[in-house]
């Protein structure tokens, strides 16, 4: 099958943090996911910038809050899709253990030509299994193949965080394991990942810069590396830094940089900074994967 | 029976001896901690000797009666958890020895004391990995030797020439040990057990303790004065006979230096509760009227240590517990909650003005984690009795070594509740070596420690436990100290206030560090500590 006789596209949530022009050029849908202030909800990365975001949490007495597409908000989108001329729908999303949106994506799917995928992974580290995924369509994937790629990807990559505190993670209930060991008292510096679609820490260092070093060891510990990434919460100077230390890492890589979405900011809160890698494909990896 | 031609101790006689020597290291206690290397006000190294002699008497009650031997081993078992302090833990090791070649001895005489001394002193020197001498271990193997020399004279001459040797050997340690002499002490560890021996030869012989306190916190050793004086033992008893006088009863044991007398029951039976130095004279009363049972001397200040609760005996409740337990020992209310804050399940504070226990840093570990237990002991005098614990566990608790809180706080961000231990602790360890420990106080006393001259009142700062600096203020010592710490490079400093550091320090220190250290983030912590207004950790 080609693209002659199928029209795939491609859908994700807000959690990917895929820049807008990747998003643009391969023609992902990007369904928003919900930031609540009380009452006020505002729709990730449409109604609220990540700018305007960090800048209010610093304001408000409240904490925000995050919320899952509804059933019909998928539904829409799915059902706009289909009527544009698409035959099928690849709908690739955050880890369903730490969020109800595949769930919903699910459901609003329900009875249409929808596939879903969970990736177990979020922000970049689904971005990239999105992108890859878009690309492999892009290049006359059958569904199938382009599932096959994103579940690949998702395979592939590992994501870092180092946070400032586990203060809003906690807040969020997103602290899956090892939540009694904050370390608050001496400010330190956690570093954590998704295991099993779990956040899990990984390790508690006492300062950013110690705990970025031990995030670049752990990228480093994959190789060889096809794509590397790197997020930043508030703090964009980081990434200048960041961005030579991975191209030293890894040189032939492809390199994507972005910023955390709010909807994943309530969770990580003010100077988090987020760097993966996705290790190039291997003999596990499916036949076709996009050039 | 003070006119013992031949010696016999039975356990009774045992008991009786380590109780005089009890009381004697008692009235030393306070002298012996303020002997002290570090010019720094927390020696306790007579408050830790001390309560091990107690565990040591307490865990001897289950053999009291029974012979020689087997009362020795139950008090060896009982130093050996009791212990606490690296001079205790060695006490505990003596005591160990002393039970080991007793074994199967119903009543010691000359000859088997001998071979009892020979054989702590072999067990002690067995027990340290790299034995020092002109310590504790020096004295007990110099009396031991003088001892078994003397074996075959008269039991008093025996006696003598060991406590003799005991003395002159502590006096001798500055001339083994340098930093003794640098600082004009004699090795408390070894004053301590030199104490103990002459408390032990007084119950011997039944010759009254002197009535001045031997130590006073120096290289001076006072002459052995020799006269009799009072000391709480809250002593018990029932008498049963007939036409019982309670009035005459009290006046006896006035008479007999008792106070606090209460006596109470009906002319068959009475109740006896007396304060006296010597409970066998309270004991001698009774048994005048009628028969006695029921007997009891404890000394007032006896410290019951939590291990030998009927809590022992609880399971602990472990289906909640991690699998890799952590337990740090720590003093200041701020350093035990960021060990907490860190998962450690359990810290151990010291008590009653000593050092924790081996036994209760077992106790705690069992309480801490399902398999397995890592213990930070945080000061180089828990080391050995975090060590003893481990070696009793049998692989259940494995000791990080850390010699400082901030060492130990940053060694507990590498622990995991679960995994292989030993490369839990490996990690531990690991980041452990990158942190430089400052710790500031103020000198009580004017010496020259590791080539530094000190005043007596001079702020001073030990990195990693050696003097590099004194000088007037606490906030000096400290930069100064720092300065040491960061040589080569470092990035943060986390300084923990203790309970006596100035109330502005939270504000000033981050510029004042700032100026001379821009590229170290400063971090700064309510520890709470007592004796050190500051703890830093560099790394």
């Amino acid at each position: 099958m080609t693209n002659q006789t199928s029209t795939i596209r491609v859908v994700t949530d807000s959690t990917c943090d895929l820049p807008p022009d990747v998003v643009e050029a391969l023609g992902i849908t990007v369904v928003p996911l919900t930031v609540m202030f009380g009452e006020e909800e505002l729709r990730d990365g449409v109604d609220i910038t990540a700018e305007q975001f960090f800048r209010r949490l610093g304001r408000e007495k409240v904490m925000p809050t995050t919320a899952a597409p509804g059933p019909g908000v998928f539904r829409a989108v799915y059902e706009r899709l289909i009527a544009e001329g698409a035959t099928q729908i690849l709908s690739v999303h955050v880890s369903g253990k730490l969020s109800a949106t595949l769930e919903s994506a699910r459901q609003g799917g329900e009875g249409l030509p929808v596939t879903h995928v969970d990736t177990l992974q979020v922000s970049l580290a689904l971005g990239v299994c999105v992108m890859e995924a878009a690309r492999a369509v892009q290049q006359g994937a059958t569904l199938d193949q382009a599932e096959a790629v994103a579940l690949d990807t998702a395979r592939r990559t590992r994501i870092f965080f180092t946070l400032e505190t586990l203060e809003y993670l906690r807040r969020g209930g997103r602290m899956s394991r090892g939540q009694e060991f904050f370390g608050s008292l001496l400010q330190i510096k956690p570093v954590i990942t998704l295991e099993d679609g779990e956040v899990t820490p990984v390790a508690r260092m006492r300062t950013k810069q110690k705990a970025v070093e031990e995030i670049l060891r752990r990228c480093s510990e994959s190789r060889p590396v096809s794509i590397t990434y790197a997020l930043h919460a508030s703090t964009p100077d980081e990434l200048a830094h960041l961005r030579d230390r991975l191209h030293g890492l890894a040189p032939e890589s492809r390199y994507i940089e972005a910023r955390i979405t709010p909807v994943i900011g309530v969770h990580v809160g003010p100077g988090a900074v987020s760097v993966g890698v996705v290790r190039a494909p291997d003999e596990q990896s499916p036949s076709f994967l996009p050039a | 029976m003070a006119d013992a031609l031949t010696l016999a101790l039975d356990a009774a006689a045992l008991r009786r001896a380590f109780e005089v020597a009890e009381q004697w290291l008692s009235r030393n206690r306070d002298g012996i901690n303020a002997i002290n290397v570090y010019p720094v006000p927390d020696g306790d190294t007579g408050t830790n000797m001390l309560l091990t002699w107690r565990a040591a008497l307490k865990g001897g009650v289950e053999g009291d009666g029974a012979e020689a031997g087997v009362y020795l081993g139950h008090v060896a078992r009982g130093a050996l958890m009791g212990a606490r302090g690296n001079s205790g833990v060695i006490l505990s090791q003596i005591l160990r020895g002393l039970a080991e070649s007793s074994a199967g001895v119903a009543a010691l005489d000359t000859a088997g004391l001998a071979r009892g001394l020979e054989g702590a002193s072999a067990t002690a020197y067995a027990a340290v990995t790299k034995p020092v001498e002109g310590t504790i271990l020096t004295v007990i193997r110099e009396a031991s030797a003088a001892g078994m020399a003397a074996a075959t004279e008269s039991p008093e001459a025996f006696l003598y020439i060991t406590l003799t040797e005991a003395f002159a050997s502590v006096k001798r340690t500055p001339e083994l040990l340098p930093r003794l002499r640098e600082a004009g002490v004699v090795d408390s560890g070894g004053m301590g057990v030199a104490v103990l021996l002459q408390g032990i030869v007084c119950g011997i012989l039944d010759h009254p303790l002197p009535a001045e306190p031997l130590v006073t916190g120096t290289a001076e050793v006072k002459a052995d004065a020799v006269e009799h004086e009072g000391h709480g033992f809250c002593t018990e008893f029932v008498i049963s006979g007939a036409g019982l006088d309670r009035h005459t009863i009290e006046d006896e044991l006035t008479a007999a230096g008792g106070s606090s007398i209460l006596v109470v029951g009906d002319p068959s039976m009475l109740r006896i509760h007396v304060h006296v130095a010597a409970p066998e004279h309270a004991f001698a009363v009774g048994e005048r009227y009628g028969t006695l049972a029921a007997r009891k001397a404890e000394d007032m200040q006896a410290q019951h240590e939590a291990w030998l609760d009927d809590r022992d005996d609880e399971k602990p409740d472990t289906a909640s517990l991690p699998a890799i337990g952590l337990i740090a020992v720590a003093e200041g209310r701020g350093i035990a909650a960021a060990f907490r804050d860190l998962g450690a399940g359990r810290v151990l504070m010291g008590e009653a003005g000593g050092k924790v226990s081996a036994g209760a840093i077992l106790e705690a570990a069992r309480r801490a984690g399902r398999d397995h237990a890592i213990v930070l002991p945080n000061d180089k005098d828990v080391l050995m009795a975090a060590q003893q614990a481990a070696g009793a566990s049998e692989g259940f608790l494995t000791v990080v070594p850390s010699r400082s809180p901030a060492s130990g706080l940053s060694a507990a961000l590498e622990y995991r509740t679960e995994g292989d231990v030993a490369e839990v602790a490996a990690a531990m360890a690991g980041v452990m070596a990158g942190v430089r420990a400052v710790e500031v106080s103020r000198s009580i006393r004017t010496a020259t420690v590791d080539g530094v001259a000190v005043r007596e009142g001079d702020a001073i700062a030990l990195v990693d436990g050696r003097l590099v600096a004194a000088c007037e203020t606490l906030e000096g010592a400290l930069l100064a100290g720092l300065d040491v710490a960061a040589e080569g490079g470092a990035e943060i400093a986390t300084i923990y206030l203790g309970q006596d550091a100035p109330p502005d320090a939270a504000e000033r220190l981050p510029g004042l560090i700032g100026e001379r250290h821009p590229a170290i983030e400063v971090q700064i912590v309510a520890g709470g500590q007592p004796y050190y207004p500051y703890v830093a950790g560099v790394e």
